[in-house]
């Protein structure tokens, strides 16, 4: 994992590892249409330029599109594997961002049913470790669960 | 009996054995009459819907490839890859940079909201839009506008479908004429209605990958044909098709083929662009087809392939563009609608020697386009009618006040059925086979471009702030989809595709005062500061309403939308899910 995301909380790591991929995934598809769509609207005839043995700019250009689309699924997906989830199942499993390799071989009940990018579920932990009886059950049952344990709380007192 | 013997006769009993074989295969996948509306909605087991069978071989590399396999079906239309061709052979450069903006929208989504699009398991899975808008707002407010905003796409986009298709059905049962063309689109749109109205989702899941498969090995195939007749040299096949064009290879090869060459005009294609790029990648059964996914890693996965999947398909569209430019010219490909919405049977009549304006005279090869075209747009129609069937029986019926997943299933009649569920799909088909009867001489790109406006200046905006933007409110979103929706509708009637020139929707009537003939360009950022201007606007809640009233009126679904204050109600995004965005930023470590 990338030493940078090693600072903090788990869920300060998470938020800035997928922050990046959002950010590096845009930059790409925006800078490439960017790029292409100045060239052929703005400078057209450098893509009729041709480069060596009637190859040209423009099929040059096609052919780095392909490339940059084609890297770009590539690192997204080795991103996510490589930092995001496991930050998030550190987060459910609320192990510190630090933690030792053998206690992130930890994995929730249920993994089949976990998404990284549900934070009602990425931050059940965060509840539980407060202390509030029933917030568990609460959070797992979603946010109105969580109101309502609130208020019968206060009603209680 | 002679009459049988006929090659043309014989093209039309083949479509017609496929016709029934379409059928067919619906009734196959027919779901219980006696299952609810969710399941004719959405696939049993593809989502992490509690009413699921558990969704075995849903997940892992099996599950995305069937998942990324249909996604590719969803992406690419049959409307859309004949504009594709078309625009390529018509518009040289100017058309490779749409096919470059369309190569690039589903990696847009994938980076932007693939992963964040699967619920967890309390929300169900999204069966549509309202479903997912409904995770983070109000649900009965925020899935009335979902299902306006899903309607105001799909229905142009059904027509887009239907209006080159009804005209291949014609060319191949040999209908002459305007008659011919008018009961081609009927035929074509009541067959695809029967088809998925009897399929429901799992037939047009089938449906959708079998188009994706078919996709992937017909266009390809086409390239492949075209580049063999040129000798393997894509060069010759420009050069050939900038000769065929009539005006020059520097003039086929330079800038402005479109809209022309002023700024104007490439503002106009640069405009075009964008809104194929942001509208491709949002339209609403895309998006309801990655919310039914089990979890992100499907997502994810089933997201790449279908972004390596559209690329393969974009590269080959190209080449099959140049083709029917090189080998049907520029005589034949002005007949073939504006910018060539139908020259892909000019490719397959050039490739195999038959005509598709004569009667009787079809090919083997047009036989097959025909069917292959007939399947594309049975399965792109197929979803985009259950996606507004869905807004219509889902979002804006008398269940939508239910919160994602919480449908209460117990409760008499308040699952709605697949009955009531087919009716709304009649509905929605029907006005769309009128529109697309009395619209054909619109041309299926005047529909699509005005599906794509919509989608990105109503979709985008309201689906990115919902998911991405921890402050956004119900007003935001009504303010971004009724105002975007106003907006795209106001400035493409003042355009020049709809009046003042010779290929706009009234050619004889001249009232366009905006220049652009997509207006993407100004109307997703005019959506943007709407929905950015109505969560700023949105009144705070008063420090005097007590935090036990707050919370009893976001307790429950029915209350919180059946008598909730009025600020209560804009306040959708103070619901606790959202406390806990990570997509912000903005929220502190809680360790």
């Amino acid at each position: 994992m990338r030493s940078a995301y090693r600072t903090g909380s788990s869920s300060e790591a998470l938020t800035a590892a997928r922050r990046v991929q959002l950010t590096r995934g845009l930059g790409l598809v925006l800078g490439v249409f960017a790029a292409y769509a100045v060239v052929s609207c703005f400078l057209p005839g450098l893509l009729t330029t041709e480069v060596f043995q009637g190859v040209r700019v423009l099929e040059l250009g096609v052919l780095t599109q392909v490339s940059a689309i084609v890297i770009g699924v590539y690192r997204h997906d080795r991103h996510a594997r490589r930092h995001v989830e496991p930050l998030a199942q550190r987060v459910v499993t609320r192990q510190p961002a630090a933690a030792e390799p053998a206690e992130e071989q930890a994995r929730p009940a249920d993994p089949a049913a976990f998404n990284a990018f549900d934070s009602a579920r990425a931050f059940r932990g965060a509840d539980e470790s407060r202390g509030t009886q029933g917030a568990h059950r609460a959070s797992a049952h979603g946010p109105r669960r969580t109101a309502r344990t609130a208020a019968t709380a206060r009603a209680a007192t | 009996m002679s009459s049988l013997t006929d090659a043309g006769a014989l093209a039309m009993s083949v479509f017609l054995v496929f016709l029934a074989g379409c059928l067919f295969l619906s009734m196959l996948n027919s779901p219980d009459l006696r299952d609810a509306a969710e399941d004719f909605f959405a696939q049993r087991g593809s989502s992490t819907g509690t009413g699921g069978t558990g969704g075995s071989g849903t997940t892992g590399v099996a599950g995305a490839l069937r998942q990324g396999l249909a996604l590719t079906g969803d992406f690419v239309s049959a409307a859309g890859l004949l504009f594709l061709c078309g625009i390529v052979a018509t518009g040289g450069h100017d058309g490779i940079l749409i096919v470059a903006a369309t190569a690039l929208s589903p990696l847009l989504l994938k980076v932007l909201l693939a992963e964040r699009l699967p619920a967890a398991r309390e929300f169900g899975p999204g069966r549509s839009l309202g479903d997912i808008l409904a995770r983070r707002l109000p649900p009965g407010p925020a899935r009335r506008t979902a299902g306006v905003a899903t309607l105001v796409v799909s229905v142009p986009l059904l027509v887009a479908q239907l209006v080159p298709v009804g005209g291949i059905t014609a060319a191949v049962m040999g209908l002459p004429g305007e008659h011919g063309a008018m009961a081609g689109i009927a035929l074509t749109g009541i067959l695809i209605l029967a088809c998925a109205a009897i399929g429901g989702a799992r037939g047009s899941t089938l449906f959708q990958t079998l188009k994706a498969v078919g996709f992937l090995l017909l266009v390809p195939l086409l390239a492949l044909l075209v580049l063999a007749r040129f000798g393997w040299d894509h060069g010759a096949v420009v050069s050939r098709a900038a000769h065929g064009s009539g005006i020059g290879e520097a003039a086929y090869l330079a800038s402005g083929r479109l809209f022309g060459t002023d700024l104007t005009g490439r503002l106009d294609t640069l405009s075009l662009a964008l809104t194929v790029l942001l509208g491709a990648a949002f339209l609403p059964h895309l998006l309801t087809r990655l919310s039914t996914s089990r979890t992100a890693e499907t997502a994810r996965r089933s997201s790449s392939l279908a972004v390596i999947a559209v690329l393969l398909l974009c590269v080959t569209a190209g080449v099959v563009g140049h083709g029917v430019q090189a080998l049907a010219g520029a005589q034949r490909s002005g007949g073939a609608g504006p910018h060539g919405g139908d020259d892909l049977l000019l490719l397959a009549a050039g490739l195999d020697g038959s005509d598709p304006a004569r009667p009787g005279s079809s090919g083997t090869l047009l036989t097959f386009i025909a069917c292959a075209a007939f399947l594309a747009a049975l399965a792109s129609a197929s979803v985009l009618l259950l996606s507004g069937s869905a807004a219509v029986v889902l979002d804006m019926g008398r269940h939508r006040h239910a919160h994602p997943g919480k449908r209460n299933p117990g409760a008499p009649g308040a699952r709605p059925r697949p009955l009531r569920a087919r009716i709304a799909l009649g509905a929605v088909g029907a006005v769309c086979i009128a529109l697309a009867v009395f619209g054909r001489e619109a041309g299926a790109q005047f529909w699509l471009t005005l599906s794509w406006t919509e989608a990105a200046t109503v979709v985008l905006p309201a689906l990115g702030c919902a998911l991405l933007c921890r402050r956004f409110t119900l007003r935001g979103l009504r303010w971004c989809v009724y105002g975007g929706t106003l907006v795209a509708l106001t400035l493409l009637a003042l355009s020049p595709a709809v009046s003042g020139s010779p290929e706009s929707v009234f050619p004889d009537a001249h009232w366009a005062v905006f220049p652009l003939h997509a207006p993407g360009l100004v109307s997703v950022p005019v959506s943007f500061l709407l929905a950015w201007t109505g969560t700023r606007l949105t009144p705070s809640p008063s420090p005097s309403a007590s935090p036990s009233a707050s919370a009893s009126a976001s307790r429950t679904p029915s209350s919180s939308s059946a008598s909730p204050s009025a600020t209560s109600r804009e306040q959708g995004a103070q619901r606790p899910s959202a406390s806990g965005d990570l997509l912000t930023g903005t929220t502190r470590g809680r360790d």
